[in-house]
């Protein structure tokens, strides 16, 4: 509450320090009333609104006279959906900025079962159990943002000192789904965990431009807490114990965290044909969570971060890049992990005491980017532009293929990409734009199966924004094939301490087209329409189980995954007469994807012993409608503007948004609001 | 501990600069002046400096352009004792007695003998901000150069609007429009049903991209994906004791900051998603593939959604049921 009080306090107390009002006073507030409706589930539907009926308002108040400038920007939906900016300028030594806002984020609560489910084992072993705990509870989260900024610049010389205050603040409900883990039967539930999550940021800097250089210096302090107790379920038999007891145990932690860090900037002029420009950051991420039962929990990263850019324009035709990138990451975590429980009186000897974990050590990271970039302009309406990029990763600690209990990822990985661009403005056809572009990338050692090992993309891209003014478009396309046949999945086998290896080959493709016209088809009639269209198609080799010591795998290859994506958006504004506009703008978006693993095998070794023997359909019937999608989502604003005499505006406005899945109902749903308000400018 | 030399070093340097010439140390000095854009950008050399008020004298037709800047940041924040350059309207347009020399027979300004800046290519348009912008210590700019903008034909003017009003900044509000001209895909991929409330003009695509170049790749304040994307969701920044390698290095392996057609921004559905890197559940104590009917099959629970099990997938400080990282929940 104090939050929303500050900032109109805060433009009131220096709106009056402003003294009288000068011409270029401006001000303009609106207050109205907006109703809410929504039907079924309107959180997809509505994802960042609150539907409540709500007082609403807007204040836009701005004194620009002389040397000492104000203004205040704000709007009000309702109590936990606001933004508020002020700004205050004296004479470009002092600027200070006071941003607050809120957003209302919906979210969603997945379907469980409610009482508890049990799912029988197809093979006549242990049974699972999936439960809702906290079946009907709605989840949302409020965020809040606020910040403060100072700028201060000494008086005579081009030198400044920066102070910043950022605080974000999550708080609300959100659906929690979990697994105990090992119990007699595997147990997976959901239930409301409630949120109240600080981040808080503290930056000081000076700047100066000290004749051929400038320099800066910024020291940062970012700060994490989790201002909710930490989460503690009874959790059946645990695999680091014998018996069955059940015990209370903390997880699904947020620990609290703290980055430091001390960044040292120079650069030259700005405006000579060869510029440097190099920057230093030494700094710490610690984390600082509030684990008691078990420990010691240790885990802290140093790292440092270095940038350096050369450019060099040796004639008005050519210029030369050189950027460098270096990021170098030491983490340290906890060696062993001792655990203990809550269970009163803790089990701390005997057959139930829970023993020590050792913990692999994390990875540490150095990356080294080197990128050149040439660019010639053969005459003012082309330019050519050749990037070349190479990324040098250095990853410690991985582990190499047949050890376990590592991360079996690559030590060296160099990734290259060479760009090709061109840019093109015909001296014939002013406003006429086009680019297009040619792109190879390739990795030596990809070290995830997402990463190109090899790919082409293509882009081109007009704007046409002729000078008449009465239209214009916008074109764009871009085609990007890529592979990776140089990825395995590695799985425990029947020799203990090697691995089996599963070569996983992979090719996507990504698509998309865009397409934006602008036009006033008739006199005080303005019209956007836009049209995209984004297509993913993956077809890769997934390994299906983890059992290869029993034969319990099934590899599958060429799976195919395909996402399609339609949008289209349209707006029109239309000024019907001089004091009267209507607008209007309607969106709808279409989204399909589908998964296609195919394999049906007939497989034995399953437990109980009973059961061992016999032979069981083993089939993807099933698996491709949980990944299946088929969703629609649109919406609508109409609205009148009306000012009955100078200076009052009338303002009303319809709005309507639904979601529709195709292939289920559980957020399906839709929302409208009304507003109506008058607003008042002086 | 660690930044005291820095500090210490910032202080000597301030210290070495105070005691040199002021007016030297504030002026720009380029290290390679290039002198064709500055020809372009002087403009005519036959006209000379008149000032704003005698140019609007002769014509009233842009009194309204000029009182909008006179209360934008750049009217109001010089002052001669700062050295820092005048801005008025000949600092642009170039000097303007040409264009005025003729009025009372023309009506209306000479426009061609004001520099044409639209024609200009877009490294001299931007020398005519640099050239102050250089002396009056401008960090936001220390990356522009050697940035992609710069290098792709774009300017200053592209995005900064000087004569639509007292406002010269591109609002959060009105941001990611200006950038859509341009990246029109991105618009595509926000209309997706899992996005980031752009679209609801509750974030502005300069909350993540600083478009005068930064140390990271696509303009990302922060070097790292990982380092902007923490910066507001920190509960993943860590590092935890139970690292998940992947998130270590880069949040869109499975994210799209900018929309996904999946819930909570992912670029594939689940399981998918995982997949395409681990194997999936089947072992000899979990028939999870084995054909049964709906009510005794364990494909939903273990081919649906990873994370439900997987719920501390990025990362964690408390050791899985069987003492590996595997980011369940206990």
């Amino acid at each position: 509450m104090k939050a929303k009080l500050i900032l109109p306090l805060l433009a009131t107390a220096l709106l009056l320090a402003v003294g009288p009002v000068a011409a270029t006073t401006t001000s303009k507030l609106s207050l109205g009333y907006r109703v809410t409706d929504s039907k079924d589930q309107p959180n997809r539907a509505a994802e960042y609104y609150k539907l409540k009926d709500s007082v609403v308002g807007t204040a836009k108040i701005s004194d620009l006279s002389g040397r000492r400038h104000f203004s205040f920007e704000g709007t009000y939906l309702n109590e936990d959906d606001y933004s508020g900016e002020l700004h205050f300028d004296q004479a470009g030594l002092l600027r200070i900025n006071l941003f607050g806002e809120s957003i209302y984020h919906n979210l969603d609560h997945i379907p469980y079962p409610a009482p508890i489910e049990t799912v029988n084992s197809p093979t006549g072993g242990t049974a699972l159990f999936r439960e809702d705990l906290n079946p009907g509870d709605d989840y949302h989260l409020d965020v809040h943002q606020s910040s403060a900024h100072v700028r201060a610049k000494l008086p005579s010389f081009p030198a400044h000192i920066n102070l910043n205050y950022w605080r974000l603040d999550r708080r609300g409900k959100k659906q929690l789904r979990f697994l105990d883990e090992s119990c007699s039967g595997c147990h997976l539930q959901s239930r409301s965990q409630n949120v109240n999550r600080v981040t808080e940021e503290f930056t000081g800097s000076i700047d100066a431009h000290i004749g051929p250089i400038d320099l800066i210096f910024e020291q940062l302090v970012r700060i994490f807490r989790d201002e909710e107790p930490l989460l503690v379920d009874a959790f059946d038999r645990h695999n680091y114990r014998t018996s069955n007891d059940a015990a209370l145990l903390v997880h699904d932690e947020n620990p609290d965290s703290r980055l430091v860090a001390s960044t040292v900037k120079a650069h030259t002029s700005l405006s000579g044909g060869l510029n440097g420009a190099a920057a230093v950051t030494l700094g710490t991420r610690t984390n600082q969570s509030r684990i008691n039962t078990l420990g010691p929990v240790e885990a802290e990263t140093d790292f440092i971060k270095t940038s350096g850019d050369i450019t060099y324009i040796p004639a008005p035709n050519l210029t030369f890049n050189l950027r460098y990138r270096l990021l170098d990451m030491n983490t340290s975590n906890s060696d062993v992990q001792v655990l203990t429980d809550l269970t009163t009186p803790p089990n701390t000897a005997g057959a139930n005491a829970l023993p020590s974990i050792a913990v692999r050590d994390s990875i540490d990271l150095t990356t080294a980017v080197y990128n050149a970039t040439g660019t010639w302009r053969p005459n003012r309406q082309i330019a050519i532009k050749a990037d070349l990029r190479r990324e040098d990763i250095d990853r410690s600690n991985t582990g190499a293929a047949g050890e376990t209990g590592v991360w079996l990822l690559p030590e060296k990985e160099t990734r290259n990409r060479l760009r090709l661009s061109a840019y093109v403005h015909p001296a014939a056809l002013r406003g006429l734009k086009f680019n297009t572009r040619y792109q190879y990338r390739t990795s030596d050692d990809p070290a995830y199966a997402t990463i190109v090992a090899r790919g082409h993309e293509g882009f081109a891209g007009l704007t046409w924004m002729p000078s008449s003014g009465s239209w214009g478009l916008s074109l764009n396309g871009r085609v990007a094939r890529a592979s990776n046949d140089e990825h395995s999945i590695f799985q425990p086998s029947a020799t203990p301490g090697i691995e089996t290896e599963y070569p996983i080959h992979r090719r996507s493709e990504d698509d998309n087209i865009g397409a934006g016209i602008w036009f006033t088809p008739k006199d005080r009639i303005n019209c956007t329409l836009s049209y995209g269209y984004i297509r993913n198609r993956i077809v890769q080799d997934l390994v299906f189980g983890m059992d290869s010591a029993n034969n319990l795998v099934v590899p599958d290859d060429d799976v195919e995954y395909t996402q399609h994506v339609h949008s289209a958006v349209l707006a029109a504004n239309w000024q019907l007469a001089q004091r009267l506009a209507l607008i209007g703008e309607g969106h709808i978006s279409w989204s399909k994807a589908r998964f296609n693993p195919q394999f049906d095998v007939q497989m034995t070794g399953f437990n109980p012993t009973a059961v061992n023997a016999t032979a069981f359909t083993v089939n993807s019937d099933g698996l491709r409608e949980f990944s299946a999608l088929d969703t629609r989502q649109m919406g609508f604003v109409a609205g009148v503007d009306w000012e009955p005499v100078d200076t009052w505006t009338c303002l009303a406005r319809y709005s309507y948004d639904n979601y529709q899945d195709q292939l289920g109902d559980e957020f399906d749903g839709s929302a409208q609001t009304v507003t109506l308000s008058v607003a008042k400018a002086w | 501990m660690r930044s005291l030399p820095l500090l210490c070093g910032i202080v000597l340097l301030l210290t070495a600069s105070a005691c040199s010439d002021l007016a030297t140390l504030r002026s720009d000095q380029p290290l390679l002046p290039v002198h064709d854009y500055e020809r372009m950008i002087v403009g005519r050399l036959d006209a000379d400096y008149i000032g704003n008020d005698q140019c609007l004298a002769k014509c009233h037709k842009h009194d309204t352009i000029a009182k909008n800047f006179q209360a934008s940041i750049h009217g109001e924040q010089i002052e001669a004792g700062s050295g820092l350059p005048l801005v008025n309207c000949e600092s642009c347009h170039g000097p303007g007695s040409l264009a005025v020399a003729h009025i009372d027979e023309q009506q209306k300004c000479d426009f061609a003998t004001l520099l044409k800046i639209k024609e200009l290519p877009a490294q001299a348009q931007a020398l005519i901000c640099l050239k102050c912008h250089s002396a009056s210590s401008t960090p936001v700019l220390q990356y522009w150069n050697a940035g992609n903008h710069a290098n792709s034909d774009v300017s200053c003017f592209s995005c900064h609007k000087l004569h639509q009003g007292p406002q010269q900044k591109v609002s959060r509000h009105d941001v990611a429009e200006l950038c859509y001209n341009c990246h029109q895909a991105v618009r595509s991929q926000f209309s997706n049903v899992s996005h980031h409330p752009v679209p609801e003009h509750k974030i502005g695509c300069t909350d993540c991209h600083n478009p005068h170049g930064t140390a990271g790749e696509h303009n990302l304040i922060g070097t790292t994906v990982r380092e902007m994307c923490t910066r507001c969701h920190m509960e993943y920044q860590g590092p935890f004791v139970y690292e998940h390698a992947d998130v270590t290095e880069d949040c869109t392996n499975c994210h799209n900051p900018h929309g996904a057609p999946n819930n909570n921004l992912l670029r594939v559905a689940q399981p998918f998603l995982c997949m395409q890197c681990h194997a999936g559940h089947q072992e000899k104590n979990h028939p999870v593939l084995v054909d049964a009917p709906a009510g005794s099959s364990f494909k939903p629970a273990f081919y649906s959604r990873c994370t439900d099990c997987h719920s501390a997938i990025h990362g964690t400080d408390i050791p899985s049921g069987k003492g590996k990282g595997t980011f369940i929940a206990r």
